[in-house]
């Protein structure tokens, strides 16, 4: 099946899909933490995940620190932007399940134009800080990121707010268009 | 139930949720546990035994119930208090009590968004005192502001639910059959399943899965209660995880030579309390435990910065931000600001961004294991070495629960808030790599699978009553001849895995009490069960 996004094919979501198997795509400035650990890696079955930020790819100690936070049984990746779409647009592995991190939307943005299909994002944490106003509960986002998740649901992603899988998900497109 | 019975049950609410020494305190681990509240509420209403009795109960839906983050997908403690006080002053049985407690549970939890929502609107009384420079009076701000709408928020709800909420649920009682009564003990003697099953989600993994059927095993056919279990397993525990005595020793630190200490030991300590109290105080969804942060690093700042305005307003400015983490595992980065704001205040340049690049980098990871730690293993651990006492009626086990707990929980605490302060980040990240946490947690977790298991053998209860006629005198009992001969407690065992196996699909832990529902309904009506 041809991918409709640019540059890649899309996953089918079946074994021996062409992109790597992402079960859960989260934008959420606290990386790991609580809810990662105590409940996505659980309902996810995760095997690996991925960070994809140019800030914490090349700061050792931070590296360092999110992966001593998860067992020895979950691969943890913290890569560039560049380097983590390459490494999701290779062929899917046998029994591998990625979770896949973003601190803000716009390296979901990124990976996203660079050929990576989400067809789900799941917005968790964003805090607040110099330029960011409330937008829902526990998530502050600025003017250029509210436009920025409004274009990824314009190219076909679904963006939902949930803290965790135990709490409904609420499709955030009207809010979305609220805050523009 | 009188007035005053009704004020206290409410009075006793508001604790559990309550920053208070004996409330909340500690991650919410102690009144805010029905089985530590069940003692509280029996006494209130002359009953202690059955309080006790019931609140253990109650806890058991709720042992794999985790808050991590802000999210909060119900309130064991509503659940606890107003669901005993309501069944005691109705005289329910301890089972038909549990499928009263349910639905309490879900409408607590919109307090909590309640609270986070409310709390907000104090943050700009925050920036106002930090504009001030006024360390002194955060804690108007961090705990007498936000505790008075706590206080509106749990008190009054819960007084009207127990003075009218008894009369009303004792009078649809006396209304209804005996075959309602039926359905209602058959949903309560099934609901632990899904409580245990949510715990299971956790731990139930790998080499661990056995030992949950040793302890269902051991339990079914020698009926051991939870406490010898424990017992039992953690010797296995120790022996399987191969704990060694360099993974206790204190990680080397970063610092070459000794820093010259110009904070005061007891500011030190100060911020410490300040911080295990009332971390979560004034939670909300603007800067989460920003507010309490502030209000813990306020006795540093006072101390170091004393006599400057300036100096003072950008400290309480940078302690100030987002902040959300792990109180207990967090204590090592009160060491570590408080640390880096001493050596500000001797003359280093430290840079605001380095404050909050720590402080955010820590933050997450912190949170990861404090949470997979406390929540996941160690406080549900704590409680479950003593449930089954307490489910026997047994007044003291919730007391002892808590002492146990306190002492694992501060000494953890103060531990770490000395290697911040003293060892610094690189000593953090060191005691996180050596896997020492992570081993604690598989050890707990071989030990809590094999408890759970026996709570399923002595507390899910789930009989069939078919009886097939073989000659016109006997007649073979399917539960008696049948199931209890291949195993006591079968049914309860596959109850439980099946729960399991649907939470683990993904399914929500209240779709599967619906479906619980059902089944006790059709069953009694169908005179299965």
């Amino acid at each position: 099946m041809r991918c409709r996004s640019r540059g890649g094919i899309m996953n089918d979501g079946k074994e021996g899909g062409c992109m790597r198997k992402v079960v859960l795509a989260r934008i959420d400035d606290r990386l790991i933490h609580g809810q990662i650990m105590t409940a996505w890696l659980q309902t996810t079955a995760a095997t690996r995940i991925i960070i994809a930020d140019d800030k914490v790819a090349s700061d050792n100690f931070e590296c360092r620190l999110l992966k001593a936070t998860v067992p020895a049984d979950v691969k943890v990746d913290v890569l560039k932007v560049d380097a983590a779409a390459a490494e999701l647009l290779q062929p899917e592995a046998q029994g591998e399940r990625i979770i896949l991190l973003t601190k803000c939307p716009e390296t979901m943005e990124a990976l996203i134009e660079k050929g990576v299909t989400l067809p789900e994002i799941i917005l968790g944490n964003m805090g607040i800080r110099q330029g960011r106003e409330r937008f829902n509960r526990n998530v502050s986002a600025s003017p250029e990121e509210i436009a920025t998740m409004s274009r990824i649901i314009e190219a076909g992603s679904e963006i939902y707010y949930q803290m965790v899988p135990k709490e409904e998900r609420v499709n955030i497109r009207k809010l979305v268009e609220k805050g523009r | 139930m009188t007035l005053i019975q009704a004020v206290l049950v409410a009075l006793t609410y508001y604790l559990a949720d309550s920053p208070w020494p004996a409330g909340g305190l500690g991650n919410y681990a102690t009144v805010y546990r029905p089985m530590v509240s069940g003692l509280i509420v029996g006494i209130i209403m002359g009953d202690v035994r059955t309080g006790v009795m019931i609140g253990a109960k109650i806890n058991m839906i709720y042992i794999g119930f985790i808050s991590a983050g802000g999210a909060m997908p119900a309130d064991m403690s509503l659940a606890g208090v107003l669901g005993t006080a309501l069944a005691i002053s109705a005289h329910i049985d301890v089972d038909a009590a549990l499928t009263l407690a349910v639905p309490l549970g879900l409408l607590g939890s919109l307090v909590w968004v309640g609270h986070l929502t409310l709390d907000s609107l104090l943050v700009p009384v925050a920036d106002k005192y930090i504009k001030e420079g006024k360390p002194e009076k955060v804690w108007i701000v961090n705990i007498l502001l936000p505790q008075l709408i706590l206080f509106a928020e749990t008190f009054i709800p819960c007084f009207f639910g127990a003075y009218y909420g008894s009369a009303a649920v004792g009078a649809v009682l006396e209304k209804l059959s005996g075959t309602f009564l039926t359905i209602l003990a058959t949903i309560g003697g099934m609901l632990p399943a899904v409580g245990i099953a949510m715990m299971l989600l956790s731990i139930f993994k790998g080499k661990a899965k056995i030992y949950f059927f040793l302890g269902f095993l051991v339990s079914a056919f020698f009926g051991l209660g939870s406490l010898p279990i424990a017992m039992i397993f953690l010797c296995v525990a120790l022996l399987t995880c191969d704990f060694k005595k360099e993974d206790f020793a204190a990680p080397k630190s970063d610092k070459d030579d000794k820093p010259q200490h110009i904070l005061s030991k007891k500011a030190l300590n100060k911020a410490w309390w300040n911080w295990m109290y009332y971390f979560q105080s004034c939670y909300n969804y603007e800067r989460m435990q920003g507010i309490g942060f502030l209000h813990a690093m306020s006795p540093v700042i006072e101390d170091l910065y004393k006599g400057k305005p300036e100096e003072t307003k950008a400290a309480m400015q940078r302690s100030s931000e987002f902040f959300n983490t792990e109180n207990a595992t967090g204590s090592c980065v009160i060491g570590l600001v408080a640390a880096m704001e001493e050596q500000k205040a001797g003359g280093a340049d430290i840079k605001d961004e380095a404050f909050t690049s720590i402080k955010t980098g820590l933050m997450g990871p912190l949170a990861g294991i404090g949470d997979t730690l406390w929540q996941t293993v160690m406080i549900p651990m704590c409680i479950l070495l003593f449930i089954s006492m307490a489910a026997e009626g047994n007044v003291i086990a919730p007391i002892l629960y808590a002492v146990v707990f306190y002492a694992l929980y501060y000494a953890f605490g103060y531990w770490l808030l000395k290697l911040g302060y003293e060892k610094g980040s690189e000593a953090i990240l060191t005691l996180m790599e050596s896997g020492v946490i992570n081993k604690v947690i598989t050890a707990a977790g071989i030990l809590g699978c094999a408890v759970l298991g026996s709570l399923v053998a002595k507390y899910v209860s789930l009989s069939i009553s078919i009886t097939i006629k073989e000659t016109a005198d006997t007649a073979l009992n399917l539960q008696k001849d049948f199931f209890d001969a291949i195993c006591p407690g079968l049914l309860p065992l596959l109850l439980t895995l099946g729960c399991y196996r649907l939470l683990k699909k993904g399914m929500k832990s209240y779709t599967v009490m619906l479906i619980i529902i059902g089944i006790a309904v059709i069953g009694v009506l169908c005179h299965i069960l």
